[in-house]
C-alpha cells in the first residue's frame, strides 16, 4: 500500500457532538464468480444499504443517517476490491457538510484498493458544502494496472436554491492515484471564497458545478474521444485525455446541477458502452 | 561552470536562448478560443488570479526543492521530483510541453556546460521537466534569483503568447507583465520557504485537454 497523504489533524477544538466513524469494506468473488461483500464494518456517520447484483456487479449504497458532516466529524473509509470482483458504490442522496460552529473542519479520509481484474465504480451524489462549512477530503486510490476504475467526484457550489453560492469557509481536497507503485495523479487544493481559488470555477459559469472523473481498464480500451468532445455545450465545458498506463481523466465545469447530472448520466452510458457493457442501475431516483 | 553566474543567468533567460517555449501557450490559446480571455483586462485577471497563485503555491516551492537538489548534486532527488511532476500535471499536453522545453534546455545545457551532474542527470532523465532543468541550469545562481528567473520565464512566455492570440499591443502587454511581476516580487520570497502544495485550476486543465484535440491551433500547447 502506498502512503503519501498527510495525516495532520485539523488542530482545532471540536464540539462535543462530533462523530468519529468508519467504513471498512471488502468485496471478493465467491467460488462461482459472484461478487460478494466478504467483510464490512461501519459506524456512524455511515450506514450501508442492502446490496444487490446488477449487470454482474455488486451494487451498494452508502447512507449517511446524520444527513451530513458536522464540524469535527471524522470518517475513515477503506474499500478493498479483491481480484476479479466488481463493485459499484453510490450514495442515495447528496453528501452535505454543515456550517462549522467550533471552527473545526469535518475530515473524510478514504482509501480504495482495486486488485487485478477487479472493477470499482465510485459514483456518489453531489457534495454540497453549506454556508460556513469547513471540510477536508483525502482520497488515495491504489489501482492494479490490470484493474478497472470509474471514479466520480462532483462538487456543487453550495445550496444554490437557498442563495448559497460558494459561501463555505474552506474545502481542502487531497487526491493521490497510484497505478501499481507509480503515482500518476496528484491533486492538492484549497477552495476558499474571498480569494483567487474559486476564480477558475467562476470564470466560465457563476455557480459552476465541478466534475472530475478518472477511468481505467475496460472503460478506456475504446476511449470514446469524439463522443466526449461532443458533450461540450453552452452548459458544459469539458476536457478529457490520458494519464499514463491507460488511465484517463475527464474534467468538466457545468452551469448548474441539472447539466451536471445530465452529463454524468451521459458519461456513464458512454463509458460503459465503450467497455461493451451496460451500466448497473444505482437504485436511486436518478441514474 | 566558472563563468559569472549572473551573466549566465542573463544568457539562459534571454528570449534568444532556444528553449522552444515560444511555441507554447499552456492552454491560453483554448481559453481565448472559448471566450474566457479575450481582452487585456481578462489577460491580466487570468495572470493574477490563476497563474500567479499556482506559481506561488506549487511551481516556486517545487523549484526550491529542485534547486536544493541540484546544488547538492543529488541526481536521484532531481529524478524523483521530475517523476512526481508528471502526476501533478494532469493534462498530457502540459506534461509534454514542460518536457519538450526541459529536454531542449537540457540538450543545450549539456553542450554549454557538460558538468558531471548535467551529464549524469541527462543520462538518467533526458526528457526532463522545464522546472527541474531550469533549477539544474541555474544551480550556480542564488535560489532567490534563480526562482525569479524561472517565474519570469512562465509569465513572459504567456505574455508573448497572448500577443499572438488577442488584440493587445507590446506596450500594453509589458504593462501587464510589469504589474504581475510586482505582485510576484512581493510574495516570492515567502513562497520559496513553503511546502509544495497544489492550486485548483480546472479551467486551465480543461483548456489544455481540449487544446490537445483541437482541429486547428497555432501553438503546440
Amino acid at each position: 500500500m502506498n502512503t503519501c497523504l498527510s495525516n495532520a489533524s485539523t488542530g482545532r477544538p471540536v464540539s462535543g457532538s462530533s462523530i468519529s466513524g468508519h467504513l471498512t469494506l471488502r468485496c471478493e468473488n465467491r467460488a462461482d464468480g459472484v461478487p460478494i461483500i466478504s467483510q464490512q464494518s461501519f459506524r456512524a456517520p455511515i450506514h450501508l444499504s442492502k446490496s444487490y447484483i446488477d449487470q454482474g456487479q455488486r451494487v451498494l449504497s452508502i447512507v449517511n443517517p446524520t444527513a451530513g458532516f458536522f464540524d469535527g466529524d471524522q470518517l475513515e473509509t477503506k474499500i478493498h476490491v479483491g481480484a476479479g470482483a466488481r463493485l459499484v458504490l453510490s450514495t442515495p442522496s447528496a453528501s452535505r457538510v454543515y456550517r462549522t460552529r467550533s471552527g473545526a473542519a469535518a475530515v473524510n479520509a478514504q482509501q480504495f484498493r482495486i486488485e487485478e481484474d477487479a472493477a470499482l465504480e465510485w459514483i456518489p451524489e453531489p457534495f454540497i458544502p453549506h454556508a460556513g462549512a469547513r471540510y477536508v477530503q483525502r482520497t488515495q486510490i491504489d489501482l492494479h494496472p490490470g484493474a478497472t476504475l470509474l471514479f466520480f467526484d462532483w462538487i456543487a457550489p453550495g445550496r444554490v436554491a437557498m442563495g448559497e453560492v460558494f459561501a463555505y469557509q474552506n474545502l481542502r481536497w487531497e487526491f493521490d492515484l497510484f497505478l501499481g507503485e507509480a503515482l500518476i495523479a496528484r491533486e492538492r487544493y484549497d477552495l476558499t471564497p474571498g480569494g483567487a481559488s474559486l476564480e477558475a470555477l467562476r470564470a466560465k459559469f457563476p455557480a459552476a458545478h465541478y466534475l472530475s472523473i478518472y477511468a481505467s481498464g475496460k472503460m478506456t480500451r475504446h476511449w470514446p474521444a469524439e463522443a466526449l468532445d461532443a458533450l461540450t455545450s453552452e452548459q458544459v465545458y469539458l476536457g478529457h485525455g490520458p494519464l499514463s498506463g491507460g488511465v484517463y481523466v475527464i474534467r468538466a465545469l457545468c452551469q448548474d446541477s441539472l447539466s451536471a447530472r445530465k452529463l454524468i448520466e451521459g458519461l456513464r452510458v458512454l463509458l460503459y458502452a465503450a467497455a461493451e457493457e451496460k451500466p448497473p442501475a444505482l437504485g436511486r431516483i436518478f441514474c | 561552470m566558472s563563468a559569472d553566474p549572473i551573466l549566465w543567468l542573463f544568457q539562459a533567460n534571454d528570449t534568444a536562448y532556444p528553449s522552444g517555449s515560444y511555441a507554447h501557450s499552456f492552454g491560453l490559446e483554448e481559453l481565448v478560443e472559448s471566450g474566457v480571455v479575450l481582452t487585456a483586462a481578462a489577460l491580466e485577471n487570468f495572470l493574477v488570479q490563476q497563474i500567479l497563485p499556482a506559481l506561488l503555491t506549487f511551481e516556486i516551492p517545487s523549484f526550491a526543492r529542485a534547486h536544493a537538489a541540484a546544488v547538492a548534486g543529488d541526481v536521484p532527488q532531481l529524478a524523483a521530483l521530475d517523476a512526481e511532476l508528471d502526476a501533478w500535471r494532469i493534462p498530457a499536453e502540459l506534461r509534454d510541453a514542460s518536457r519538450r522545453i526541459g529536454s531542449q534546455r537540457l540538450d543545450l545545457l549539456a553542450r554549454l556546460d557538460p558538468s558531471a551532474i548535467v551529464t549524469e542527470y541527462r543520462a538518467l532523465s533526458p526528457r526532463s521537466h522545464h522546472l527541474v532543468v531550469t533549477a539544474l541550469e541555474l544551480s550556480s545562481v542564488p535560489l532567490s534569483h534563480a526562482a525569479r528567473a524561472f517565474a519570469f520565464q512562465i509569465i513572459a512566455g504567456l505574455g508573448a503568447a497572448s500577443m499572438k492570440l488577442i488584440r493587445i499591443g507590446q506596450t500594453a502587454c509589458q504593462q501587464i507583465i510589469r504589474r504581475v511581476l510586482v505582485l510576484l516580487g512581493e510574495k516570492i520570497d515567502h513562497s520559496l520557504a513553503q511546502p509544495i502544495d497544489g492550486w485548483f485550476n480546472p479551467l486551465i486543465e480543461i483548456a489544455s485537454l481540449r487544446h490537445a484535440r483541437a482541429n486547428s491551433r497555432l501553438f503546440i500547447s
